[in-house]
């Protein structure tokens, strides 16, 4: 019996160690730290990255795929750039990879890229502003256009627009195509006034931010259709610097200051760029925002899919123009080069890269699937990579999936080619953030506020802090 | 004589030296750690204010020129005054209201004890969880509950921490709520060490209540009034948290502690450090702007001690 | 001993003796009458104190539309308790308060051993030079460790620290409050005491653990008290080094939260509720030590 009870008792043991032996043993495959992993409550998106991960680890058994999720901000990335904690590879925007090369946050991928062949695929545009030195730095992910979102029902509720043809859908143009919808700044504000009065002073027809340099980011595309040229090199010294108090710059201003002095804007100050969701379904008529996140509306505002339209930016008395930025993916310094190789691999399994593999493919259909399953709209999007067979193929895609009245979204992706404008170069965030200080003044104290020494203000604060780096 | 006296050295020295040895060991992991976490960090700062940096790395000798740069900087001119308007604002709102409710709780029979308990229980509380809670009464949107409040009364919302005027004072306010009532517990031990006789004594003398309380409770309490006084000075010189929680960090709140650690934080300043291409980053900005915090808090305790002891002299 | 808030012995101001104003005063009737407002006062700064805790309380049981209606209501309307689950649920807060507590725990361990054996070198055996020592940690009082957080920060990243709980558990151990208190209790210690067990050829070391440590234990709670309370709060060091969502403390969850525009304002609410309902309750277990030692600890500058 104690002989046994014994050989058990050494068995057991052995068996345990064994046990941990076997769990000690390192994971020697190359591990893939994803940034742009979906964030934890949003499960479907989980669930989708899940499937191309199990998919990519199979045909890629030399990696695996670590679920990292980060989302940018600029008071976040110091200290996890520090600590080179940042994941393999993240998202970030389009004015940052300046930065984070400066402050080595980030790798240049150039020879990963050429061993990819995918440098001649992407959008020039984007790619100049991934490259510094002719090193690349970040693949884009996709590219936005601003524009005004309508929500059509409440606009129809008052009475601007109707549905004069009865086939069930609101009309945002007239029987010969011509918008109903205003195209300039001047008849925004004529919009402005026909709502606030219709709906005595409820609601409003337009959102300006003014808050955490959101407000600084939608302004600076208002300044350009008023002429402005925020930044640009003085003929004199030959060195960029700010115009930020131009007499363009402040009548874009002065424009929005009369706004609020006639009551026609909410009275709101720290609203930011998210809170649009909000504040579309039953305080204001219309919003500027991305192209990227119109969905938004639907998917967090409560419309409905066909009670929004898109339409570009209004032009203002010069010129008309649509901010554009992005989204890149870019690599942490720290990221060894089987690394980058391996996320950008997986980036074929998104549906983010010029390929045109099956499951590259699989992936866009999944990410439209995703979309139709959420009820979300699915609109075209402003692509990335050049390539034809790239294009088709979403074409394909798009031709398929794409599920909202295209009347309310053609003139946007018509004209948005032809009027993006490229964020301003340099210190953009630090810009957009004194930019929101003269727009908190004028939209806080109309009456008062003198929009030509704020914006002064601002541009020698801008050019002693900022531009005096250049 | 001699030799007596030098075995007796001897002997004293090598115990001495043994106790002395194991005192200092027996220090040492403490003052490993406060070498770690306070004195090789702050000397450290020091030593970065006069470079110029990458990331948090010393790139070249800048003698002076973070002190420049941040002096040149009116964001730090907006957070230096901001700080003093703090300090102001602590001292009128929040420092006599402590010694109040000290005297009260001293003169109370009834209660005492869920008056202590009540009046102490702010300060154990998270500051992070109370600065959300007054985020949400000062919302100057218009769901905050204050702006509620007024909106039923038909009222006009305010812009509560929103208004350049207001915010500072505003969370004083929130911060006096936290402390004062730790603080009067301190003043009411000192009021209980006034010994009974002094006001016998002075009641037989015919004193009236406001002369036992000048003439005696004041001048013995003076002490730690005035113990209390800097040490509110100094707390205050550090505000930190409250225009992080409360304000998010908006100009109209934003104190030098804070300045300081965003230069070093937030990238928004990244590449307009000193030194110029692009390259350089604040942190050598903001360990100039915590040396100076350093050294007007350090010149305002030297004020201090300076009064006190004109004050006592005079007195004598 | 029971405890209760109200006196065990009917104390009248007929017998009050001490004090500024006594029974003496107490015989006419304007001085009651001065009584009544000195209660009243006082009634009311209880209010001011404990209304914000309730308003909290309250609120987080409203819901979003709640929380923004107009006209104002003090009561939710469907004081719904469950509540407090689904929001723990939400957030899987059981996981954050479990590395809350080993913070505090490693804190208040780290509290107690480190500052003690320093207050100890300071107050009892003072080896020459001790006066260095104690002006070096009496400066680091005025100077907060948020000063020098980016080198903090920096070598915490050298030494490979990040995502680990130890940076957080030693910074306890350099406190120069909880040594104060420390030594000001040591400094009270009878020095014959210590005498005799040198003489017996005790080393200093284990006059500490055998002798000064038993006879302490009061003020060893009191610290333990203490430093529980400060690291459970703590915020900033938790936030930069704890990066690793894994093991990130309640009050690293909570700002993260707080900044997240996602998170609806009645959530955070309850969850900024349900933080400090721990710290509530240590309050309430142990509330004789914590505002009795205030009487004790003094203030020497």
């Amino acid at each position: 019996m104690k002989r046994t009870r014994n050989n058990f008792a050494i068995g057991g043991v052995m068996a345990l160690m064994l046990l941990g032996l076997s769990s000690c043993e390192s994971d020697t495959r190359i591990e893939i730290k994803l940034g742009m992993w979906p964030a934890p409550q949003l499960t479907a998106d989980i669930n989708m990255f899940n499937i191309w991960k199990a998919s990519f680890e199979e045909d890629y058994p030399q990696y695996q795929i670590v679920p990292d999720n980060y989302e940018y901000a600029p008071n976040t990335v110091v200290s996890k750039g520090q600590a080179q904690t940042l994941p393999t590879v993240f998202q970030t925007w389009f004015t940052e990879p300046e930065m984070l090369v400066n402050n080595r946050y980030i790798r240049d991928i150039t020879p990963q890229l050429e061993e990819l062949n995918w440098l001649s695929k992407m959008d020039t545009s984007m790619k100049n502003i991934l490259t510094k030195d002719n090193k690349i730095y970040g693949v884009p992910r996709d590219g936005y256009g601003l524009g005004m979102v309508l929500n059509l029902k409440q606009l129809e509720y008052y009475e601007i627009l109707t549905d004069y043809n009865d086939d069930g859908l609101i009309d945002i143009h007239d029987e010969l195509g011509n918008p109903l919808y205003p195209t300039t700044f001047a008849e925004l504000r004529t919009w402005c006034e026909r709502i606030n009065e219709a709906s005595f002073g409820d609601v409003k027809g337009a959102l300006i931010l003014a808050a955490n340099k959101t407000g600084g980011w939608q302004f600076s595309n208002f300044a350009w259709n008023f002429g402005a040229e925020l930044q640009k090199i003085n003929p004199t010294t030959n060195k960029w610097e700010g115009y930020l108090n131009s007499p363009e710059a402040v009548s874009a201003l002065e424009f929005i200051r009369e706004l609020a002095l006639d009551g026609l804007l909410l009275n709101n100050t720290s609203a930011v760029y998210n809170d649009w969701t909000s504040f579309i379904g039953s305080q204001v008529c219309t919003a500027f925002v991305g192209n990227d996140i119109v969905a938004n509306a639907v998917s967090q505002g409560g419309l409905e899919l066909n009670d929004i339209a898109f339409v570009p930016m209004p032009a203002g008395p010069d010129s008309q123009n649509a901010l554009f930025g992005g989204t890149p993916f870019v690599f942490a310094a720290n990221a060894t080069d089987e690394q980058v190789l391996g996320a950008l691999r997986f980036l074929e399994y998104m549906g983010r890269s010029p390929s045109t593999s099956p499951v590259a493919l699989k992936a866009l259909e999944d990410g439209a699937k995703l979309s139709q399953l959420k009820g979300t709209p699915i609109l075209p999007s402003i692509r990335p990579w050049i390539n034809t067979d790239y294009n088709e193929a979403v074409d394909d895609i798009e031709a398929q999936y794409v599920n909202v009245n295209m009347d309310y979204y053609q003139d946007f992706y018509d004209t948005i080619y032809d009027i993006r404008h490229d964020e301003e170069p340099y210190f953009t965030q630090g810009m957009y953030s004194l930019l929101d200080n003269c727009l908190q003044a004028v939209l806080s104290q109309p009456g008062t506020a003198n929009s030509y020494s704020l914006l002064t203000t601002a541009n020698n604060d801008f050019n002693n802090q900022y531009m005096s780096n250049v | 004589m001699a030799n007596h006296a030098t075995k007796k050295n001897n002997k004293y020295s090598w115990a001495k030296f043994k106790k002395d040895f194991g005192g200092w060991l027996i220090m040492l992991p403490g003052l490993l750690l406060f070498a770690f976490f306070v004195w090789i960090p702050l000397s450290k700062n020091v030593y970065m204010s006069f470079f110029t940096t990458i990331g948090f790395d010393t790139d070249q000798f800048a003698g002076f020129g973070q002190y420049q740069r941040v002096f040149n900087d009116p964001e730090f001119i907006n957070a230096l005054g901001n700080t003093f308007e703090y300090l102001f604002w602590s001292l009128i709102i929040g420092f006599l209201i402590p010694i109040f409710l000290g005297l009260l709780l001293s003169e109370t029979v009834h209660f005492k004890g869920f008056f202590r308990i009540s009046i102490y229980l702010p300060a154990v509380l998270s500051g992070l969880a109370t600065s959300i809670l007054w985020a949400y009464i000062y919302d100057p949107n218009n769901g905050g509950m204050l702006n509620t409040i007024l909106q039923s009364l038909g009222l006009d919302p305010i812009m509560w921490t929103n208004d350049p005027q207001l915010a500072i004072p505003l969370i004083v306010v929130s911060m006096t709520w936290k402390g004062a009532g730790a603080t009067a517990l301190i003043y009411l031990a000192s009021l209980q060490s006034v010994e009974t006789t002094q006001y016998e004594a002075a009641r037989m003398d015919g004193a009236s209540l406001w002369t036992r309380m000048f003439k005696i409770t004041l001048p013995t309490i003076l002490p730690t009034i005035s113990t209390l006084f800097i040490l509110q000075i100094i707390s205050v010189m550090q505000v930190f948290y409250e225009p992080l929680l409360i304000t998010k960090g908006s100009s109209a709140s934003m104190s030098l502690l804070l300045l300081g650690y965003n230069y070093a934080f937030d990238s928004k300043y990244s590449g307009t450090g000193l030194g110029g291409g692009g390259y350089h980053s604040t942190a050598g900005q903001s360990a100039a702007t915590a040396v100076i915090l350093t050294i007007i808090i350090l010149g305002l305790t030297a004020a201090y001690f300076a009064l006190t002891k004109v004050i006592t002299r005079k007195k004598k | 001993m029971k405890k209760h808030f109200w006196p065990t012995k009917p104390h009248q101001l007929n017998t009050k003796n001490d004090g500024l104003i006594t029974f003496i005063d107490y015989k006419s009737k304007r001085f009651r009458i001065l009584y009544g407002v000195i209660i009243f006062l006082l009634l009311v700064a209880v209010l001011t104190a404990l209304l914000p805790i309730g308003i909290l309380f309250l609120s987080s049981y409203k819901t979003t539309l709640e929380l923004y209606a107009t006209p104002f209501q003090f009561f939710p309307q469907l004081f719904e308790f469950k509540k407090i689950f689904a929001v723990w649920n939400e957030v899987n807060f059981g996981k954050y308060f479990l590395n809350t507590l080993i913070v505090v725990i490693g804190a208040a361990f780290f509290a107690v051993i480190i500052n003690g054996l320093l207050a100890y070198g300071v107050a009892i055996v003072k080896p020459r030079g001790y006066r260095i020592a104690f002006t070096l940690i009496m400066a680091s009082y005025m100077i907060p460790t948020v000063l020098a957080i980016v080198p903090l920060y920096q070598s915490i990243v050298d030494l490979r620290l990040i995502n680990n709980y130890l940076p957080l558990w030693l910074m306890f151990g350099a406190n120069a409050y909880y040594f104060i208190i420390f030594k000001n209790y040591f400094d009270a210690i009878p020095k014959s005491l210590i005498e005799a067990a040198r003489v017996d050829g005790a080393s200093e070391l284990r006059i500490f653990f055998s002798i000064i440590i038993p006879m302490s234990k009061s003020i060893i709670g009191l610290v333990a008290i203490f430093a529980v309370t400060a690291a459970w709060s703590d915020f900033l060091l938790p936030y930069l080094v704890l990066q690793n969502s894994d093991l990130q403390t309640i009050m690293v969850l909570l700002f993260l939260k707080s900044s997240d525009a996602q998170f609806a304002p009645d959530k955070l609410l309850m969850l900024s509720l349900i933080s400090i309902i721990p710290q509530i309750v240590i309050f309430f277990v142990f509330q004789k030590q914590i505002t009795g030692s205030t009487l004790n600890s003094g203030l020497k500058e």
